[in-house]
């Protein structure tokens, strides 16, 4: 029934001479669980089914949005996709071109064990009680959080060349959160990481790997001990990143300046632009040789995973960065050809209601070759900082700020205790050109940003990036407290 | 758009589903037309539609909660039963209120206009070819939005309450760019199409934009700053999530202490869904009449926002500020103003000897919760004010500063608001000189 409403939405644009239009229906199922303070904050279940239209018309854009699945509605919707593009084409400068991609037929389902729509919600509820009840168990503590996230998003993808893609994507979500008040402060920790944890594209068997339980009573304590201790200090360090502040500062300062809409001004008016103009392309030392990242749609578990994008072009891995120069942007068929490539398939949008953006999939940091522990031995004076509390970088993706929950002190190859609000600030190129160490695969996994926001309107999409951890030096810290 | 009485006729329909001791059931949604354009052609153009209806039932110390965008026909029913799954499946929640009674809400006029709703996509076009020609005559690249659209929200319970508000929104944002990245902005936000005054948008966008060239950069540390209004309400918006709801003040999160002196005494707050400036909805998402809030008065925390379960543990009344069901945020002013004085802001420059003139600021984020320590940056023209006049453009700055403490040393404060639209919140704010605030490094 959806292919043959997608269907009549693409003879109706091409019965009026659209250059090109894809049609994508989509259904999403999902699942929100918060519990508090050892009983339930929320649970909720949504249902959200439409179908979006684009149009390419005389070389101008034009996108309509539709949740009747009637046969009227649609071709209501696609009249006014063509309507729209009609309006756009009166601005046009060149008209646009779409790089040539692959007619395909395929069906591609996520890997997962568990379906966990099929797992009760008293068992769910249950196992963040659980670890809600360990943490509660630490005096001193206010607040407890414990949070599950479930989402399959099923959809099928049309377009006028004649592709036809059916994908059923899983993710899945959850962890947990401390926090201690005084008069004066609050200090969080959470587990895995920060804003309601690890997030992957698998079933309900990510659930049971996280050890929520087996972590609770540890946060907690730290969230109490964070209370009474001292201030990170103020001036220039060796820092190491630990894991899912990793992913973030990769999101921040490697994910979105490469993308290639942002570097062509398509955002200057809202999220911004990039300091990787084209000139910088194979000839720019982003960072140290260690740095390697990849854009890697096909990374198992990545919350960036799928078979193919909103514009039916397969998932990939390419190097963005190697040995630390830019040798790649993210792309699509509009923006590809500007750089003469095909499209390296990041095209992507938020549901059904919003028109494909060039999106991170998963922006990897490759492992280096020295083990964490060795990492932590050979560092004389440094703070290791874990999961993030703050960020905040420019409109060029240049000047970034974080602060992490906890700092841990090193001193002479060994961790000496934990500073409280620890923040760091930098400049992109120099940060990661400070970078002189990037430990190994065994502490290598994939982080799930279920958040990540662009577009006018506004748009939400759900990335990956696997890290380890590593190193950088002559960081400045302490400024988000400094005088 | 769904219009009051079919709105009604769903609604009973839906409750007339549920088996449950309470229900309350809301509808969300409407259709939203947005052109955006981007070196000086139309990149994107969409229309949006979408309806939401969210049910919450309640059995016993039992709630269940859920949404659906598909809900015609015999898919009305589905949407309860779902909630219904929920609900049977869900364990007690010992802090569960039962649902509001009907209230009385005053209707706000003029919320809808009908002539923005058949502007079309080709006369949006021609509105942005008119910006775009200006912005071109002066060697500048354009990029901006031009949205207009209608929305819907409204509640049912079992108890007898109904209510239903609809309103129109328009938008228009501008980010001009001259030949050395040097960028000027200038936004508007309202009610009707009419509103939009492109010219004279333009026209800010166009001279924010030439005047910005060949900035200076400022070594980083303490300045008096005069913030434009959207500058402003990029801090008072953190307020908001911090500390004005009673959710943060009961769990000992919030900043606010009841009847103690948190900013200077020429700063008052207020939330008011009826205010022309802020303009919101007239209940809140349990159905309970929105009230007007004084948050802080003359330097002094006065008041929080409740919804009913906050109200409830507080022993006071709901003041209409719940958010969509499960609503684990607590309740939440949306409608703010940081109330005006009485100069202009062209006087404020005059009147100012030397001082940093921001246009706005970008990516602010909370560095420290409770002290209301938030950081971001300076963007589309920062100018050094010297003996009263813009002398010169400056280099993007990156800030770390207490709000509270910046909300202290505020010297003057302008007589114009002006209407902000972030984050789902309508903020009114007039510009403002602080004496003290931060900046801790340079930017892009």
């Amino acid at each position: 029934m959806d292919r043959k409403l997608a269907e009549l939405a693409l003879e109706i644009a091409q019965s009026e001479k659209a250059d090109y239009c894809d049609v994508r229906v989509i259904r999403i199922m999902s699942e929100a669980i918060d519990v508090k303070n050892g009983s339930i904050d929320g649970v909720k279940r949504e249902t959200d089914v439409g179908m979006g239209i684009r149009v390419l018309f005389d070389g101008a854009w034009g996108f309509a949005g539709n949740p009747d699945l009637k046969p009227n509605k649609v071709e209501i919707a696609a009249r006014r996709a063509l309507e729209i593009a009609r309006a756009s084409a009166r601005l046009r400068t060149d008209k646009v071109k779409l790089a040539p991609a692959k007619r395909i037929e395929d069906k591609w389902i996520s890997p997962r064990v568990i379906d966990p729509f099929e797992v009760s919600l008293e068992e769910k509820i249950e196992f963040l009680l659980k670890a809600d009840k360990e943490m509660r168990k630490v005096k001193d503590i206010k607040i407890t959080t414990g949070h599950m996230d479930f989402r399959k998003e099923c959809k099928i993808f049309l377009n006028s060349e004649g592709t036809f893609i059916e994908q059923d994507i899983l993710h899945t979500g959850s962890g947990i959160s401390a926090m201690a008040v005084n008069d004066q402060e609050m200090q969080v920790r959470s587990f895995p990481s920060s804003f309601r944890g690890q997030f992957k594209t698998e079933g309900y068997e990510l659930i049971k790997k996280l050890n929520l339980e087996e972590n609770a009573c540890r946060i907690a304590e730290e969230a109490c001990a964070l209370l009474s201790a001292k201030q990170c200090p103020e001036g220039l360090r060796t820092i190491i990143l630990g894991q899912s502040q990793l992913a973030l500062q990769v999101h921040e300062s490697c994910g979105h300046p490469t993308e290639l809409d942002r570097v062509l001004g398509s955002e200057a008016n809202y999220a911004g632009m990039s300091f990787l103009t084209l000139d910088k392309l194979n000839n720019f030392q982003y960072g140290s040789e260690q740095v390697n990242i990849v854009v890697d749609a096909t990374c198992p578990g990545g919350l960036g995973m799928f078979g193919y994008d909103d514009e039916g072009v397969p998932a990939q891995c390419k190097y963005l960065i190697k040995n630390g120069i830019l040798v790649e942007y993210l792309t699509s068929r509009e923006t590809a050809p500007v750089i003469n490539k095909l499209s390296n398939g990041t095209m992507r949008a938020d549901g059904w209601n919003n028109l494909p953006l060039i999106r991170m999939t998963n922006i990897n940091l490759l492992p280096g070759n020295i083990s964490y522990e060795d990492l932590i031995e050979s560092t004389d004076d440094g703070i290791l900082l874990c999961d993030n509390r703050s960020w905040s970088i420019d409109d060029k993706r240049l000047n970034f700020q974080f602060g992490t929950e906890i700092g841990w002190k090193i001193k002479k190859g060994k961790i000496a205790g934990i500073v409280k609000n620890p923040t760091y600030t930098g400049i992109t190129p120099e940060f990661w050109n400070s970078c002189d160490a990037i430990s190994d695969k065994n502490s290598w996994d994939i982080w799930g940003t279920p958040n990540c926001g662009k577009g006018q309107p506004p748009q939400t999409a759900r990335v990956g990036h696997g890290v380890s951890y590593a190193r950088f030096r002559n960081v400045k810290v302490g400024v988000g407290y400094a005088g | 758009m769904l219009g009051k009485e079919r709105a009604r006729k769903i609604l009973e329909e839906a409750i007339s589903y549920s088996t449950s001791e309470e229900t309350e059931v809301h509808i969300t949604g409407g259709k939203h037309w947005l052109t955006r354009f981007a070196n000086n052609y139309i990149h994107q153009n969409v229309v949006q539609k979408d309806y939401s209806i969210t049910a919450r039932l309640i059995e016993g110390k039992k709630v269940g909660i859920a949404s659906s965008n598909v809900f015609h026909d015999e898919y009305l029913k589905d949407a309860i039963l779902k909630a219904q799954e929920v609900l049977r499946n869900q364990i007690d929640d010992p802090h569960i209120v039962p649902l509001s009674p009907p209230g009385e809400y005053k209707e706000i006029k003029n919320a809808y206009d009908a002539k923005t709703m058949e502007f079309t996509p080709r006369q949006s076009a021609e509105e942005v070819e008119h910006v775009i020609k200006k912005c071109k005559k002066n060697d500048l690249i354009a990029a901006g939005t031009l949205s207009l659209g209608d929305n819907v929200v409204t509640l049912m319970n079992s108890k007898g309450t109904f209510v239903y508000h609809a309103w129109t929104d328009v938008g228009f944002t501008l980010t001009t760019i001259n030949s050395e990245g040097g960028t000027g902005y200038s936004d508007y936000y309202g009610t009707g199409i009419d509103e939009i005054d492109v010219e004279n948008l333009t026209d800010i966008a166009i001279k924010k934009a030439l005047l910005n060239k060949n900035q200076i950069e400022l070594p980083p540390g303490e300045y008096p700053v005069i913030l434009e209004e959207k500058a402003v309400a990029s801090l008072i918006l953190f307020l908001s999530s911090l500390g004005f709801g009673a959710l943060s003040h009961q769990e000992g999160r919030s900043f606010m202490k009841a009847d103690s002196k948190i900013t200077g005494e020429n700063i008052t707050i207020i939330d008011d869904a009826y205010k022309k400036e802020t303009l919101g909805l007239p209940f809140d998402f349990e159905g309970v009449p929105r009230q007007k809030v004084t948050l802080i008065e003359n330097g002094i925390a006065t008041g929080l926002v409740y919804d009913m379960k906050t109200a409830h543990k507080g022993n006071v009344v709901s003041t209409g500020h719940a958010l969509p069901p499960p609503s684990t945020r607590g309740p939440f002013p949306l409608n703010l103003s940081l109330l005006p004085g009485n100069i202009s802001k062209e006087d404020i420059i005059q009147n100012t000897d030397r001082a940093i003139l921001v246009t706005r600021f970008w990516y602010d984020n909370v560095v420290d919760p409770k002290k209301t320590i938030v950081t971001g940056l300076t963007r589309d023209g920062i100018y050094l004010v010297e003996g009263g006049k813009i002398t010169t453009a400056v280099k993007n700055m990156r800030y770390n500063n207490s709000v509270l403490e910046a909300l202290s040393h505020v010297s003057y404060i302008s007589n114009k608001l002006k209407s902000i639209k972030k984050y789902g919140l309508t903020i009114a704010c007039p510009a403002i000189k602080i004496d003290k605030f931060k900046f801790s490094g340079l930017s892009a």
